[in-house]
C-alpha cells in the first residue's frame, strides 16, 4: 500500500542559535507546546467548538508563526466554522472522512500503515513506539484495541516531552536543571528521527489532496513541514542548552 | 505547502530566535479531552503466547491458525506443523488465505465506530455516533415499525462471513428476532440450493456423500464441474492427491481447464455450460447401449428407469429409457445427438461413458458450479442417474452424486428458539418481499404461511454482503434499498466497508474471529472441529452482534431470554460441555485450548445408503416410494416442462439454445470461485490480489472475433448491467463462454458500469424451476473492447 521512507529526515547539524536567556528557551518550548497541541486535538476528535474556540483565541501566538501560512489558515478555517454552521457541519464530515471512514481512508494515519512490511495496523512499529512511550514512562491506555502509534498519540508525546522541559525551565525556584532539559529534548529528536518523520510528512502529504475545508488542508500542510523543521529546532535548542552547562 | 525540509534548517534559524523573544510565558494551549498517554503502569512482558484459532469464514476447508501473540497483538501467524498430521481425521493445513489472517486482522480499512447515516442511503455519508445511540436507534426503530406491520416486516441478511462457526452472527440474530415476537425467517442459500432440493427429490435426502477416504478405493474419479483445488472442500484434496500417487485416473469435466484440471487431471474434457445434461443423457445412452448398466441395481432399488419399474400413477412411455430412445419425441439420445447441445465430440462421449461404467467402483463427483445454473436440477439429478446406473451408489469407491452431503458427528449447534410467527421464504424472495408482498406465494418457496401481511421493512445484515454485492441482480437490489419508503430501517454489521454496508441506516464495527469464541466446522468431510479462541481484544469500538443485541433485548424486555445469563465465551463453553455429553472423547476446556481441535473419527469409511444396499429389507431410501426415484410422480403431476419426470436435458434459459436472447448476447458468462478469497470474504486483501487477478478467461477465437488482446479492457454487458474488466486470452476456456472470478466487490463508476470485474451486476435473480434457487451460472452477455 505504501512504500516506507527509509532512514531519518533531517541530518544532525550543530547550529548554534545563541539564545539570550531562559526565558527565551521557555517561548521556543510554549510555541512548541502550541503547535504540538493544536495538531493533536485536531488529529485526535471531532473539532468541538471549545477547541474552535481556543484556536481562535490563540491566533495572536500562532501569529509568532510567519512561516506558516497553514497555521493561519487553520486559524482562519476556525474562525469560519465558529460564525457560519455550514463550515462547522463541513469540518466534521472533513473528520469523518479523513481520520474515521467508514470508506478507506486516503492516509491511515498509523505509523505502522506506512512503515511496517505488512503495511499494518498493530505491526512491529507499534511496538517499537510503545516501547518508546514506556522509555519515557508513559503509556497508550487504550492499546488493548486502538494502536500506539496513531498521529495524534505520537503528537501527544512530542507535548507532554515538551511540556516537562517546560515544566524545569519555568519552575524557577531552584536553578534551571539543564541536563535533563538536555535528555528531553534528545528524546524528543529520537522520537521525531526514529519514528515521527519517517512517515508522518509522507502520510499527510498523501492526506492533502482530499482535505478540502481550510482546518485540515491546514494541518496537512503544516505537519509536512513543520514536523522536519521542529527537528532543528530541536538540535538548536540543545546546542545553546549545552553551551550553557 | 509552507516549505520542504530541505529549506527548514536555514528558516528556522531566524524563526527560532524570533519566537524566543515572544514574551509568551503565560499563555497556554491544552490537550482537549482526556489525556492519551498516562504513567506507565506496567512494564511489557515481552513474552510470545502461541494460540490455537481459526476462521469462521464460508471456507471449504477448516485449517488450525495459529495466532502468535506478544503483548495483546499478534505478531505472526503459523500453520499446523507436519508432524501434528492426524491421518485418521486429516486437518489441512493453511493455505494462501490462512496464511494471510494476520494481515486481514489488522488491516487499516476496518470499521472502527457505530455510524449512521447522514446523506441518501447508498450515498456513503456517515457520521460517527456512540453505541449508546446506536443501540437505541436500532431498539427504537425496530419497535416502531414492528409494531406498525408487524414482526414478519424484519428479515435476516446473513452471514457467510462467519457461517462456517457455531456461534454464527446469523444465528444470533435469528435468536434475536425469535425472542422479540419472530421475522421473515429464510432458507436456502446462493451456494447449493438447486442440488440439495434435486438430491432429496431422488435419495430422499441430501446425504448422499462418502468420507472422502472413499476416493482411495475408486478406479476412476470423475470431477464434474467440482474445483476442489480452489475450493478446498474439506479435505478433498488429500486424498485426491493419494488416489493421483496411486495412479486412480482422474478426469476433469469442465468449460475451463481449471486448477484442478491441471493438478489432477488424466483427460479433461470441457463442456458447455448449461448443457451438461445433454452430455449425462447421452453417456446414458451408451451405456445402455454397450449393455453397461447396471440392472441388477436399477431393478432392486429405483423406479423409473426403465417402464417395468415405474411409480404408480406415472403412465407408460415416460420412463427415462423411454426418453433415451426417444419413444415419445422420436430423438434417440444418441452421443451425436447431444454433441451438437454440449460441444463435447460424440466420441469422447461414448469413450467416457464406457470408462466409467467399466471402472468399478467409480466415483463421478458433480460439484456445486454445474447445479447453479436454470438446468441445475436436472444436471443433479442427472448425475445421480449415471451413479445409479453404473451401479456406485452404496458402495465402498463408488459415489452416489448429488448434493453428497454427509452425517457426520461435530459440536452441538447453538440452541435457537422457534420462530413464532413460522413464516419463511427462500433466500431468493427477499427482493419480491421487499418489492411487492403479495408476489410472494407458496409457489415461489413460501412456507408456513399463503401469503404476506407486510412488506420486509426491516433488514439486519450480520457479516453478510449478500443484500447488494452477492445478491444475484445488483443493480435491482440497489434500486429497491435506494427508496427508503421500501425497506425503512437497515443495520449493517460488518468488518469492512462493502457494497451492502453502503445501504445501511446504521453501520456497525464487528468482531474477526480473532477478537470472539466460537467452535468451527469445515465443509462436508471433515470429522473434527475447532476452538476459535479469542486471542486478542476487539480493535477499536468493534462489537460481537450478541453483545449489541443483548442491550437491544434488554430494550426489548427479554434480555434473559436472549443471553440465558451467559456471555459470548460462556456460550461457547456450554455448547462445548453439550457436545462433551454427546461425544465423550472431546477434550475439556482447558485442554481444548491448549491442543485447538477435537477429533472426532469415523471407524470405518462413511459410505451413504450401504445400510440399505446390506439390507434392504430393513433398510430403506427415505423417499416416498422407499426407492431411488428416477422418475417422480410428484414431479410428473406438475407437467412442467422445466420440471421433468426424468432427468432428461431441457434447453436452459439464459443457456446457448435461448433464442432470441442469444442473438443478442451471445457468450455465456460463468464464474468460479477462486482460491484467493471465500465467496466475497477476503476480496480486497491486497496479497490475495495478488494470487489471482480479477480477469476474464476468453477463448482464442472469440478474442479474435471481437479484436481483443490479453491485457485488453474490456466492457461485459448485458440488460441487467455491465462490468469493466482485464481480458485473458486463453485456451484454457472453450469458445462461445467467458469465465469471470466470482466474489470480486462491486464499485460503480458514476454510469454504473461495475469497475471491478463484480459478475453479480450481469447475472439475473430468476429462479430455477424446481428448487426456485439461483442461477447464476446461467448468464447471457456480450463484449467490446473498453
Amino acid at each position: 500500500m505504501f512504500e516506507g521512507v527509509s532512514g531519518c529526515r533531517v541530518a544532525p547539524q550543530a547550529d548554534v542559535f545563541a539564545l539570550k536567556d531562559v526565558n527565551g528557551l521557555a517561548d521556543v518550548m510554549n510555541l512548541r507546546g502550541h503547535v504540538y497541541s493544536l495538531a493533536r486535538n485536531l488529529t485526535c476528535s471531532y473539532p468541538s467548538v471549545e477547541l474552535l474556540t481556543n484556536i481562535r483565541k490563540s491566533q495572536p501566538v500562532f501569529s509568532l508563526m510567519e512561516d506558516f501560512e497553514s497555521i493561519h489558515k487553520i486559524c482562519a478555517g476556525a474562525v469560519q466554522c465558529l460564525s457560519d454552521e455550514h463550515s462547522y457541519a463541513e469540518v466534521q464530515n472533513e473528520y469523518t472522512r479523513l481520520f474515521v471512514g467508514p470508506a478507506s481512508l486516503p492516509a491511515p494515519l498509523w505509523e505502522s500503515v506506512f512503515l511496517d512490511k505488512e503495511h499494518i495496523l498493530f505491526g512491529e512499529d507499534t511496538l517499537a513506539v510503545r516501547k518508546f512511550y514506556a522509555m519515557c514512562n508513559f503509556e497508550f491506555h487504550e492499546r488493548a484495541t486502538r494502536p500506539d502509534d496513531h498521529i495524534s498519540i505520537e503528537l501527544e508525546l512530542l507535548y507532554r516531552l515538551n511540556e516537562s522541559a517546560l515544566q524545569i525551565v519555568t519552575a524557577r525556584d531552584n536553578q534551571v536543571n539543564l541536563k535533563n532539559i538536555l535528555s528531553i529534548c534528545e528524546l524528543q529528536l529520537q522520537f521525531l528521527r526514529c519514528h515521527l518523520l519517517r512517515w508522518a510528512p509522507e502520510a499527510f502529504a498523501l492526506q492533502l489532496p482530499h482535505a478540502s475545508t481550510l482546518v485540515y488542508q491546514g494541518l496537512a500542510e503544516l505537519l509536512v513541514s513543520f514536523l522536519p523543521y521542529d527537528a532543528h529546532i530541536l538540535i538548536a535548542l540543545q546546542g545553546d542548552v549545552a553551551r550553557w552547562i | 505547502m509552507d516549505l520542504t525540509s530541505k529549506k527548514a534548517a536555514q528558516i528556522s534559524r531566524r524563526a527560532f530566535l524570533q519566537w524566543s523573544a515572544a514574551g509568551l510565558a503565560s499563555s497556554h494551549f491544552f490537550l482537549s479531552g482526556n489525556g492519551l498517554l498516562t504513567p506507565l503502569s506496567v512494564q511489557a512482558q515481552g513474552l510470545e503466547r502461541i494460540i490455537p484459532t481459526s476462521s469462521n469464514f464460508d471456507c471449504g476447508g477448516r485449517c488450525l491458525s495459529k495466532a502468535h501473540v506478544l503483548d495483546g497483538v499478534i505478531t505472526r501467524i503459523s500453520a499446523r506443523a507436519n508432524e501434528e498430521l492426524n491421518p485418521a481425521v486429516p486437518v489441512m493445513k493453511s493455505c494462501v488465505r490462512g496464511r494471510s489472517y494476520r494481515k486481514y486482522q489488522y488491516q487499516p480499512d476496518r470499521l472502527k465506530y457505530p455510524m449512521k447515516r447522514m446523506g441518501k442511503r447508498g450515498e456513503g455519508k456517515f457520521g460517527k455516533i456512540s453505541w449508546e445511540e446506536a443501540i437505541e436507534t436500532i431498539a427504537g426503530r425496530t419497535k416502531r415499525l414492528t409494531d406498525a406491520y408487524g414482526p414478519g416486516c424484519r428479515f435476516l441478511a446473513g452471514s457467510s462471513g462467519t457461517s462456517m462457526g457455531v456461534f454464527d452472527h446469523a444465528k444470533i440474530g435469528r435468536r434475536f428476532f425469535n425472542v422479540t415476537g419472530g421475522f421473515l425467517d429464510n432458507y436456502h442459500n446462493v451456494s447449493l440450493a438447486n442440488a440439495l432440493v434435486a438430491t432429496t427429490g431422488v435419495y430422499g435426502t441430501g446425504n448422499s456423500g462418502n468420507s472422502m477416504d472413499s476416493l482411495l478405493e475408486s478406479k476412476l474419479i470423475i470431477l464434474w464441474g467440482h474445483n476442489p483445488v480452489e475450493t478446498h472442500f474439506g479435505h478433498t484434496n488429500y486424498y485426491l492427491k493419494q488416489a493421483r500417487e496411486k495412479g486412480v485416473r482422474i478426469i476433469v469435466i469442465d468449460p475451463r481447464y481449471s486448477d484442478s484440471a491441471v493438478t489432477y487431471a488424466d483427460l479433461w474434457i470441457p463442456v458447455l455450460p448449461n448443457t451438461d445434461g445433454a452430455m449425462m443423457d447421452a453417456m446414458a445412452y451408451a451405456i445402455v447401449s454397450e449393455n453397461l448398466h447396471d440392472k441388477h441395481f436399477l431393478d432392486t432399488f429405483c423406479l423409473g428407469f426403465d417402464e417395468e419399474h415405474m411409480p404408480e400413477g406415472v403412465p407408460a412411455g415416460e420412463s427415462y429409457l423411454a426418453y433415451l430412445m426417444g419413444k415419445k419425441d422420436g430423438v434417440v439420445k444418441t452421443p451425436a445427438w447431444a454433441e451438437r447441445i454440449c460441444k463435447v465430440p460424440a466420441n469422447a462421449i461414448r469413450k467416457l461413458a464406457i470408462e466409467y461404467a467399466s471402472a468399478k467402483p467409480a466415483a463421478l463427483l458433480s460439484g456445486w458450479g454445474p447445479q447453479r445454473n436454470s438446468a441445475g436440477e436436472r444436471t443433479v439429478r442427472g448425475s445421480a442417474m449415471l451413479c445409479c446406473m453404473t451401479g456406485n451408489v452404496g458402495k465402498l469407491g463408488g459415489w452416489a452424486g448429488g448434493y453428497a452431503g454427509i452425517s457426520r458427528p461435530g459440536p452441538v449447534g447453538m440452541p435457537i428458539p422457534k420462530n413464532p410467527l413460522g413464516q419463511s421464504i427462500n433466500i431468493m424472495q427477499w427482493t419480491d418481499a421487499v418489492e411487492d408482498h403479495t408476489s410472494v406465494t407458496p409457489a415461489d418457496g413460501l412456507r408456513g404461511t399463503d401469503k404476506l401481511t407486510a412488506p420486509v421493512k426491516v433488514i439486519y445484515s450480520l457479516s453478510s454482503n449478500y443484500l447488494v454485492g452477492m445478491n444475484p441482480d445488483i443493480n435491482k437490489a440497489k434500486r429497491l434499498l435506494e427508496d427508503e419508503t421500501n425497506v425503512e430501517f437497515i443495520v449493517a454489521s460488518d468488518l469492512v466497508m462493502n457494497s451492502s454496508c453502503l445501504y445501511a441506516d446504521i453501520l456497525l464495527p464487528s468482531v474477526t474471529f480473532f477478537e470472539c469464541w466460537d467452535l468451527t466446522v469445515s465443509f462436508n468431510c471433515g470429522a473434527y472441529f475447532i476452538l476459535s479462541q479469542k486471542v486478542v481484544e476487539p480493535m477499536f469500538e468493534a462489537r460481537h452482534p450478541y453483545e449489541w443485541m443483548a442491550e437491544v433485548a434488554k430494550r426489548f424486555g427479554v434480555e434473559e431470554s436472549f443471553t440465558e445469563g451467559r456471555t459470548q465465551e460462556g456460550w461457547i463453553r456450554f455448547l462445548l460441555k453439550e457436545t462433551r455429553k454427546k461425544y465423550p472423547d472431546v477434550p475439556e476446556w482447558e485442554q481444548m485450548k491448549q491442543q485447538g481441535i477435537a477429533y472426532l473419527p469415523y471407524e470405518t469409511p462413511a459410505i451413504a445408503f450401504k445400510n440399505i444396499l446390506d439390507d434392504p429389507e430393513k433398510n430403506k431410501f427415505p423417499t416416498a416410494s422407499g426407492k431411488i426415484e428416477l422418475c417422480s410422480k410428484a414431479l410428473y403431476d406438475l407437467h412442467d416442462p422445466e420440471v421433468p419426470a426424468v432427468a432428461q436435458y431441457v434447453p436452459a434459459w439464459e443457456g446457448p439454445e435461448d433464442r432470441p436472447r442469444v442473438d443478442k448476447y451471445p457468450f455465456q458468462v460463468i464464474g468460479w470461485k477462486t482460491k484467493n478469497r471465500d465467496n466475497s470474504t477476503l476480496y480486497t486483501h491486497p496479497w490475495l490480489q495478488q494470487v489471482a487477478s480479477q480477469v476474464m478467461w476468453l477463448n482464442p477465437l472469440d478474442a479474435r472475433k471481437k479484436g481483443i488482446r490479453s491485457g485488453d479492457k474490456v466492457r461485459v454487458f448485458n440488460d441487467r448491467g455491465a462490468l469493466l474488466i482485464e481480458a485473458m486470452v486463453t485456451p484454457r476456456i472453450m469458445p462461445g463462454v467467458l469465465a469471470i472470478p466470482t466474489g470480486a466487490w462491486h464499485s460503480p463508476g458514476k454510469d454504473g458500469t461495475d469497475r471491478n470485474g463484480c459478475l453479480n451486476v450481469l447475472t439475473t435473480d430468476r429462479k430455477t424451476p424446481q428448487a426456485r434457487g439461483n442461477a447464476h451460472h446461467s448468464c447471457l452477455a456480450d463484449i467490446a473492447r473498453a
